[in-house]
């Protein structure tokens, strides 16, 4: 099966969030922000069949400069323990940039996983901004091998529902 | 001869689980493959169940428990792996 057909197999056509992983998601990058640095948090949860469901936000131990972020082995490993332990797996990493969100070269090539439909959200001048509206963000598919296709902001609203509480 | 030969086989045939990202994959192997062995089937299983499709230039690699699996060369048997033990495969992680 080429990469295309893969790609058709195991991309997720639809996100769903609940508001409050976005409230804890803004909480923990502002916890970076407050030192003028760049934060990382993981969305995990489960997938079934073409819609995956944020259950839980992860926040790892990192080490931050203002431009980069970097997940010690150990802390990558001790992920894995956790998802075994809740039966989850990984959606998204969602990270912050000091100015303009974009997907830089690191950011193509360092994710912690590559598994097809890997979403990366790109969190522009450090989450300053309450997280409400993702189409404000720089989103980004894995679809194999390290190459990324954008979410053009038209489609954010299609692809990422967000839950609201009372919905 | 034969029976001999199956029973030796069997002998050195431990079951591995690894697990990368929520996701597991379980391998039969001998004692004697590489570890290369080893994490070529693991990206195979990886990709055939659940999608993983890492670029060639970004090589993950094997850890059991604190034991970085570094040497491709190595076999299962020369790294002490026991049988039903439980494997990691980690990517250098990071961004910016």
């Amino acid at each position: 099966m080429g990469k295309t057909g893969l790609y058709e197999r195991f991309r997720i056509k639809k996100v769903h969030v609940p508001e409050k992983i976005l409230h804890v998601t803004q909480e923990h990058l502002r916890t970076h922000e407050r030192v003028g640095n760049e934060g990382m948090v993981l969305w995990t949860g489960i997938k079934s069949n073409r819609d995956a469901f944020v259950k839980t936000c992860i926040h790892p131990v990192q080490q931050c400069t203002a431009v980069s972020f970097d997940i010690p082995l150990d802390e990558n490993q001790r992920i894995n323990t956790l998802l075994k332990q809740s039966n989850e797996v990984i959606i998204a990493q969602v990270h912050s940039h000091p100015g303009s969100a974009f997907h830089s070269s690191r950011d193509d090539g360092m994710p912690i996983t590559f598994t097809i439909g890997l979403f990366s959200l790109v969190v522009p001048n450090f989450c300053k901004k309450d997280l409400k509206d993702l189409s404000e963000l720089s989103i980004w598919e894995h679809i194999g091998k390290g190459n990324w296709q954008e979410i053009k902001h038209k489609e954010v609203a299609e692809r990422f529902r967000i839950i609201r509480e009372g919905d | 001869m034969k029976e001999e030969k199956n029973h030796e086989d069997h002998k050195n045939k431990i079951e591995l689980t690894v697990r990368h990202g929520g996701n597991e994959v379980f391998l039969t192997e001998n004692i004697h493959h590489k570890i290369q062995h080893v994490l070529n089937e693991t990206l195979r299983e990886l990709q055939d169940k659940f999608g993983l499709v890492p670029p060639p230039n970004n090589i993950p690699f094997l850890r059991y428990g604190s034991l970085d699996l570094a040497d491709m060369n190595k076999s299962l048997g020369e790294y002490a792996i026991p049988d039903k033990a439980v494997l990691d495969l980690l990517f250098r992680a990071g961004g910016g």
